[in-house]
């Protein structure tokens, strides 16, 4: 197998950060063969691609192309290797034309340096007509729609000739008729011998084009399927969740209030479509969903990023008007991002001020802010949540993981929300922080208030939820009460939904959220 | 902390140790040297210190002070404790209660419920539960030791007439949890009756105060992975947070009151 492998690493190793490491100890990619890529979100799919195409060195481990072992410092060094990469987000000059992408950054210059717009616009369409995509090689992007764009970028990554094409989610925000239009490129890709590395959380399309798939879970491969008649989304689906895994979650029995806060029907332009859910006092709501699945969106509006479009949200039967967070955190909501030292803390500021900064209005004085004050409120929550920091003015960007998610927790609670949306919150923390922050979920609902978890680890999500929703293309797919929770069930609603498929609107333009 | 609260521990620890220096008192109290300075002065003034260049050492004649004379100075970490262990309570539930301040305060916490058996030799339990009709009562029995206004009922009669009974959910307080040796007991008896009660019990649940974690006891009890749940406070090391989430046992943690 290794002889005629175009690209294969060993033994690879990355760290990243301090509790996430990549690896893999044999993952190879053949000639003419479609090799699927799959695993939740944070498995370490993206990072591996990065890896084989230059983006990030490894550690640890070899990468071998065509047999001969290679280092890259960069996505120059893999391309000039045959080692090309369409990444997630869509990477196009909008007021360029199509054959000017394709081109960029490689411009082929005739006679006396004069570049040679005929020539690059004819070979432009010749490329397009041979993948059969049906857009015009002198039309400007920005007119585009998403899935033309997405074509644009498979010609641009095909005109550097690639041996190894990697590509990153290239179907998402596409609606099922778009993507069954890059099959047969992606077949006369094969056809000349390229080797093709396709990330997809679209199972269906990874069983169907696919000829073998490796499934990732928590940074290293899980399973390696090789795709035949009889391989089903289900089992892949399980293989994904890795539910062999046992963690434990400090839940208590919950006793439920009346409902807090209600959602009706809202939609919004970061795809929500008619979504509707409930959480009552003393619930944790479980969200389940891919990536794109409109999980942040509902986050987002919530907190008053997105203005809705239609529906509304309403707090003790009080309708809520979020123009922005400030009407949002003035109704009690607060939102812990998925990343948060680039949405929710400021990294060069001490402890204190990045507790109080939600609510400066509780440390202001005369004159400015009562800086004493603002301390002794530090100091509290520093003792409260347990929060290990060498002093109470210490840069917040130099504490663990676990601490800095700590001091998020305690800005909002210094706010006063009694909606708390937690969006990852533990992903990359150490255990032990974990388990105070488990704990202190469940303390927190003890009091009356409601939380809204959104995360990609199902047993996270089994283990602390009154409640789970499942959410799929901006649609709640299914509902699950505890007790009738089940990995496989949840990861179905969560991953695939047959009826949601069609007509999703073309050309939105697919920011990732 | 309280400074009343804080007077206590700083007894409590000196009863142990005999001295201590500020640093060490500083950073277990978590309170500023002057603080512990002026503590200091406090005690040295009542007679129970003497302080030293950086520290104290207990005045002599106090040697002899009993630990049970003075007041208990983790007792609102203990109610903490019930506060969790009472939610784990549920309707029509069979439970254990064992002894100790603890399970008085978790019997406090659920003695308006109805539709529960709840079996304890716990006597100063037992009296709080007695008012409601809605509770069914059972006391193994025993022989009566009291300690002060703590009553209990021990020894053997407990143990035969527990063989008999089906218990769901076991609470029971332990002295010291250590990584390598597990839970320990001060009593022979304590453990014996224990270990009866967890070969049967569908769910076992340890309950300790954070300054038990890391000491041990004479008597030992069972390895980390012998209880389902364990409840402390949030302040246990991380060392433990870690180890319980690997050894199958869910940690539940209470958190400081400010």
């Amino acid at each position: 197998m290794d002889g005629k492998a175009l690209l294969s690493v060993k033994r690879l190793q990355k760290r990243f950060g301090e509790f996430f490491s990549l690896e893999v100890d044999d993952f190879s990619v053949f000639p003419g063969k479609i090799h699927g890529l799959v695993g939740v979100n944070g498995a370490g799919k993206s990072l591996l691609l990065n890896i084989l195409s230059g983006l990030v060195s490894p550690d640890d481990g070899e990468i071998t192309v065509n047999g001969e072992p290679q280092q890259f410092s960069t996505p120059l060094d893999a391309q000039s290797k045959g080692i090309v990469c369409i990444h997630q987000n869509i990477n196009l000059v909008e007021d360029l034309t199509v054959a000017e992408n394709i081109y960029l950054g490689n411009l082929p210059e005739g006679f006396l340096g004069k570049i040679d717009w005929k020539f690059i616009n004819e070979s432009a369409q010749t490329l397009l007509d041979t993948l059969k995509f049906p857009i015009s090689a002198t039309a400007k992007v920005a007119k585009l729609n998403l899935a033309s764009r997405r074509m644009v970028e498979i010609a641009r990554a095909f005109r550097k000739e690639p041996k190894v094409l990697l590509m990153d989610e290239p179907l998402a925000l596409l609606s099922i008729s778009d993507a069954q239009m890059f099959f047969p490129a992606l077949s006369w890709l094969c056809e000349h011998g390229v080797g093709i590395v396709y990330v997809s959380h679209n199972l269906e399309s990874v069983i169907e084009w696919c000829d073998a798939i490796t499934v990732l879970c928590k940074g290293k491969i899980s399973n390696r399927v090789d795709v035949s008649t009889n391989t089903d989304i289900r089992s892949l689906v399980m293989m994904m969740s890795g539910v062999n895994y046992k963690h434990n979650y400090p839940k208590l029995p919950s006793t439920l209030g009346r409902t807090l806060l209600e959602v009706k029907g809202i939609c919004s332009r970061r795809s929500l479509d008619n979504v509707s859910f409930h959480v009552r006092k003393g619930e944790i709501l479980g969200i389940a969903g891919m990536l794109n699945s409109g999980r942040t969106a509902i986050a987002r509006a919530l907190f008053g990023l997105d203005r809705i479009t239609d529906g509304q949200i309403s707090m003790n039967d009080t309708r809520l008007d979020l123009k922005n967070p400030d009407d949002a955190i003035a109704a009690g909501i607060g939102y812990l991002p998925e990343n948060r030292m680039d949405r929710g803390l400021i990294g060069n500021l001490s402890v204190p001020p990045n507790i109080t900064i939600t609510s400066l209005e509780d440390v202001r004085n005369l004159t400015g802010l009562d800086l004493r004050r603002e301390e002794v409120y530090a100091r509290n929550y520093v003792k409260k949540l347990v929060i290990d920091t060498p002093f109470l003015h210490a840069n917040v960007g130099v504490l663990s993981a676990g601490n800095q998610q700590k001091i998020h927790l305690a800005k909002w609670l210094f706010a006063g929300c009694n909606v708390l949306i937690l969006e990852e919150p533990t992903q990359s923390i150490d255990l032990a922080s974990k388990n105070d922050i488990y704990n202190y979920m469940g303390s927190f609902v003890q009091s009356g208030a409601s939380i809204i978890l959104i995360s990609s680890d199902l047993q996270e999500l089994m283990g602390l939820s009154d409640r789970i929703l499942t959410l799929c293309r901006g649609k709640v797919t299914k509902e699950f009460h505890r007790g009738e929770f089940n990995a496989e069930d949840i990861m179905w609603h969560a991953t695939l939904n047959n009826e949601n498929r069609e007509g999703k609107d073309e050309g939105k333009e697919g920011t990732t959220i | 902390m309280f400074a009343e609260n804080r007077i206590k521990k700083i007894k409590e620890i000196l009863l142990e140790y005999r001295h201590i220096d500020c640093q060490t008192l500083s950073s277990l109290l978590s309170v500023s040297m002057n603080t512990v300075r002026r503590d200091l002065d406090k005690l040295e003034n009542e007679n129970f210190l003497k302080k030293t260049h950086g520290g104290a050492v207990l005045v002599e004649e106090n040697f002899e002070v009993q630990l049970n004379d003075i007041e208990d100075p983790f007792k609102e970490e203990k109610r903490q404790i019930a506060e969790i262990a009472a939610g784990m309570v549920e309707d029509h539930d069979i439970i254990y209660l064992g002894q100790g301040f603890i399970c008085l305060e978790i019997a406090k916490r659920i003695k308006e419920r109805s539709a529960l058996t709840v079996v304890t030799n716990n006597i100063n339990a037992l009296v709080e539960l007695a008012g409601n009709s809605q509770i069914r009562v059972i006391v193994p029995g025993g022989e009566l030791q009291a300690e002060g206004n703590v009553l209990e009922l021990k020894g053997r009669y407990s143990l035969n007439n527990l063989k008999k009974m089906l218990i769901r959910k076991v609470f029971v307080p332990v002295s010291g949890v250590t990584v390598d040796l597990g839970y320990t007991c001060d009593t022979e008896e304590e453990v014996e009756l224990y270990q009866e009660l967890c070969g049967k019990a569908e769910e076992i649940v340890f309950l300790a105060d954070y300054t038990r974690f890391g000491e041990r006891s004479l008597c030992h009890l069972g390895p980390v992975a012998m209880a389902d749940k364990v409840i402390t406070n949030a302040q246990v090391p991380n060392t433990f947070k870690e180890f319980f989430d690997t050894s199958g046992v869910t940690l539940f943690t209470a958190f400081p009151e400010t």
